[in-house]
């Protein structure tokens, strides 16, 4: 119980401080949305900007520190503010247009890239040094460095535009609203299917090294040998013995990796025109939308900590040499 | 990556326009237009746009960033330009006329224009729109504007506090919004107005989703029988995936920087898919800061614009889609353009032998590099800054700057994030800067930005027009003439004078001028504007999109009935 509440009372902290950086860091970029709104909109007369100033608030000269009392305040309220882009539109209804299409892309990516690639690392791991390892292991390396971006156009334009197997946008028919039905959960999956696919390609690689790698580390153990000789079936060695002892590191990139699906996949997203955060935080940063950046940014630290506040919970039921005696 | 255009919403000295002039076979509208019953609801626009991969239900036409169709379909303004023939089209508003000396401008408007909700359009909505401009949002950008007052129901009147000649294309382009609704709202600014009431030709919104929406049909639209559709669908795309919708021909109209268009678009089905580019965007330069020694003497600026090859550079950048830049300012299409004084002056015309005498004689020697030191000393090595995210610019940055070392001067190309750059330009921390252009119906804005001493302010304050700081006070005469001329006449004379003086001064290098992107799929509709026929420009961004909303047809058969 104490070991929990010592480790909340560390993730309190960190909230904070991440909250803090979130607020200050944004405005030591140069430049300030109006001006980038003006690059968009074409010149101003003065009289246009200072409409634009006035409509943004920016014109009120607040010292920063009264600002940052007051964003502590909007949050602690539940109110991430009013976005400069979408103006006026608030924050929380724009990343809540997209913040589904994100966990599920992000989601349904990790999940399967993870088995994927831990199943594979752990055949690889029982079968080191025979041709299986010596092809399997380079090969998703190889596809693990290909620059995503131009994968994922390859893709795109073989499967999509050429061969007409799959859409090449968007995350379901636009002309169809959403509904409970399986139609729809199809069309989601037609939408879904050549963005997962591209993600998981160069995501096996990562997943598989790092369970390869613990997993021999595993397999040297004096145990795995106890096992063998006592006449246990090989698969249950690998398995019962060798991987569930090799996955406790690879949980906690995992569960890293599940916080920040939240950041959203931004190349994805321009690439298939995705619906989702990543392309939204990147535009933010370059309009300098000081409160939808910190709207995303509040939920990626939230989405983080709680993700590895959660693995630090599972680990101690994982792995029990780690609770405090 | 194509730039992003800009449509400021200033404006310039305008035709007077006293006649009535009627739309083509419009007649005073009766009451009610409920004609969707013969409208196959199937009929919908695809518009590819590009820069969203999601939208909020936010119809607001006063934000500063308006949703795709806000201003180009719902609300409509008292007028519409169009750059490609030079024309302002009655909307709104019937006619207009300028009061002595154009301390005042009235316009006549329509009768029996519906809202689409069936209340009456009347003065008393367009000087409301004005009213919570000035209350709201400071103005609106329209300082000078003193008044306004509904005279009678069709009668609208703006007084100014100074003569304002610009302000036809300024009020007039301005959006209308019903009184009766906005008269509900405690606050237009933070209002998203999730269903819009407007008089424009698409008004209902169905469909909305974060990926994209659908507007529909205005069963109340003031042009009978018209649009000939049902809808405007805006689908989100981030980046490239829009240029795939277009290649696959999920698109109708686009508006999108394609390189090499005909084999890369046209090409897959020519006999639908085509484009027009109108040589109609603003003038591109190359802005200097006049504050610092050597860039304020005129010889440098006319030398360095005399070693740029710039059909190379446009063919390069935009593989010959537009006219280069020349000595007047303003586009050749324009009908503002003054080829006497365009012909007279050489320094935009190639000639690196001629840019090297003249800076030799005026005594920047070459130094042991081969880059010259002007007569104090100073080594002629400048920064040449522009925005990363505008690949088009930095390429042609990069070619100015190789052509300009031929001469002897150094520019460093410097990419920066345009919010740096606008806010480099604006402080007047900057040396060279290739900028975005201006767009506006007349050129008074471009003389007035460029040269107007009345607009130069000191390096370390906040400038957002004459970034360059150059002061010619020839050309606040000419500009303060220009705004009291009413005639078109006079107007042209005071115009033909600022471009010589342009001329003369160099106060900017003209590149180029920025196309009109248009991309259209004659599969599903036809009517778009064409090379021929530019009724319009290809933009679904500016007021020109309601020409071709309220002109193009659906085929026949192309679409499942409904």
């Amino acid at each position: 119980m104490r070991y929990l509440l010592t480790r909340l009372g560390f993730y309190l902290v960190a909230i904070w401080g991440s909250l803090t950086i979130n607020f200050f860091l944004p405005r030591l970029a140069p430049g300030d949305p109006a001006a980038t709104l003006m690059q968009r909109m074409g010149q101003m007369t003065p009289a246009q900007e200072q409409s634009i100033a006035v409509i943004y608030g920016l014109n009120k000269h607040v010292p920063l520190f009264r600002q940052y009392v007051t964003y502590l305040n909007q949050l602690a309220h539940g109110d991430l503010g009013i976005s400069i882009q979408f103006f006026p539109s608030t924050v929380a209804s724009v990343i809540r247009a997209a913040i589904l299409w994100t966990l599920f892309l992000g989601g349904v990516s990790l999940l399967i890239g993870f088995v994927v690639g831990v199943s594979l690392g752990v055949l690889v791991a029982w079968r080191r040094t025979r041709p299986v390892d010596s092809i399997v292991t380079p090969s998703t390396i190889f596809l693990a460095s290909v620059p995503y971006f131009w994968l994922a156009m390859a893709v795109v334009y073989v499967f999509a535009l050429k061969l007409n197997w799959f859409p090449i946008n968007h995350s379901y028919n636009i002309d169809v609203s959403p509904s409970f039905s399986f139609s729809f959960l199809l069309d989601i999956l037609d939408h879904a299917a050549l963005p997962v696919a591209t993600i998981v390609v160069v995501s096996v690689g990562n997943w598989l090294i790092t369970m390869r790698s613990t997993m021999i580390g595993v397999l040297s153990e004096d145990y795995i040998t106890m096992a063998i000789a006592k006449g246990l079936h090989p698969l249950r060695v690998a398995l019962s013995y060798g991987a569930r002892n090799a996955l406790l590191p690879v949980t906690t990139s995992a569960g890293i990796a599940v916080g920040f699906i939240v950041g959203g996949a931004l190349l994805t997203e321009v690439v298939f025109s995705y619906a989702g955060l990543g392309y939204l935080l990147y535009t933010s940063v370059t309009s300098l939308d000081y409160p939808l950046i910190q709207g995303l940014l509040v939920i990626i630290t939230l989405g983080v900590l709680g993700a590895n506040f959660i693995v630090d919970m599972v680990y101690v039921l994982l792995d029990p040499t780690v609770r405090r005696p | 990556m194509r730039h992003k255009r800009l449509l400021a919403v200033a404006a310039a000295v305008p035709l007077m326009f006293t006649g009535t002039v009627n739309l083509a076979g419009a007649t005073p509208v009766p009451a009610s237009q409920a004609q969707s019953s013969t409208i196959n609801p199937n009929t919908i626009l695809t518009i590819g746009r590009e820069n969203n991969t999601i939208f909020t239900r936010n119809f607001n036409p006063f934000a500063p960033v308006p949703n795709l169709g806000v201003v180009t379909a719902i609300y409509e303004p008292l007028v519409i330009y169009t750059p490609t023939n030079s024309k302002y089209t009655p909307w709104l508003a019937k006619s207009w006329s300028y009061g002595p000396n154009a301390m005042s401008l009235t316009f006549n408007l329509r009768s029996g224009v519906l809202w689409s909700d069936g209340q009456p359009f009347s003065a008393t909505d367009v000087a409301y729109t004005f009213q919570i401009l000035k209350k709201w949002f400071a103005g609106g950008g329209f300082p000078y504007i003193k008044n306004v007052i509904a005279v009678n129901p069709t009668t609208v009147e703006f007084t100014f506090s100074q003569p304002s000649s610009i302000a036809l294309g300024q009020v007039g382009q301005q959006v209308i919004v019903p009184k009766h609704i906005w008269d509900t709202v405690s606050n237009p600014v933070d209002y998203t107005n999730p269903d819009p009431v407007g008089t424009g030709p698409f008004t209902q919104i169905e469909n909305f989703e974060p990926q994209g929406y659908v507007i529909g049909r205005n069963p109340n639209y003031w042009q009978p029988g018209k649009p000939y559709f049902a809808g405007i669908r805006y689908p989100a795309y981030a980046g490239d995936s829009v240029n795939y919708a277009l290649y696959k021909g999920e698109l109708d109209w686009s508006d999108l920087y394609i390189p090499d268009v005909q084999k890369t678009y046209v090409a897959k089905d020519p006999k639908h898919y085509y484009y027009f580019f109108g040589k109609t965007g603003g003038t591109i330069n190359l802005v200097f800061n006049t504050t610092l020694k050597p860039l304020n003497d005129a010889v440098v600026r006319k030398a360095i614009s005399m070693a740029i090859n710039r059909q190379a550079n446009v063919d390069s950048v935009y593989g010959n889609y537009t006219a280069v830049g020349n000595c007047t300012g303003v586009t050749p299409v324009s009908s503002w353009y003054d080829p006497a004084v365009a012909n007279s002056c050489g320094w935009t015309t190639e000639n690196v032998a001629k840019a090297n005498a003249m800076l030799d004689a005026a005594g920047y020697k070459r130094g042991s590099d081969g880059i010259r030191v002007s007569p104090s000393g100073q080594k002629m090595e400048f920064t040449l800054e522009t925005g990363v995210t505008s690949s088009d610019y930095v390429q042609s940055a990069e070619n100015v700057a190789a052509d300009v070392k031929a001469i002897g001067i150094d520019l460093v190309v410097t990419p920066k994030s345009w919010s740096t750059v606008i806010s480099d330009v604006n402080l007047g921390h900057f040396q060279v800067a290739h900028m975005y252009g201006l767009v506006a119906p007349t050129p008074y804005n471009f003389f007035d930005f460029y040269m107007a001493c009345a607009n130069v302010v000191p390096v370390g304050q906040t400038a957002t027009e004459n970034w360059g700081r150059f002061c010619d006070p020839k050309a606040d005469k000419l500009l303060a003439r220009m705004a009291t001329a009413t005639t078109t006449q006079a107007q042209h004379a005071v115009a033909d004078q600022l471009e010589a003086l342009f001329a003369a001064d160099a106060p900017a290098v003209p590149l180029f001028t920025q196309p009109d992107w248009g991309e259209f799929n004659t599969t599903r509709f036809t009517g778009f504007p064409t090379a021929s026929n530019p009724y319009a420009t290809g933009q679904s961004r500016y007021p020109g999109a309601f020409l071709i909303e309220t002109t193009i047809k659906p085929v026949p058969g192309a679409f499942p009935q409904g």
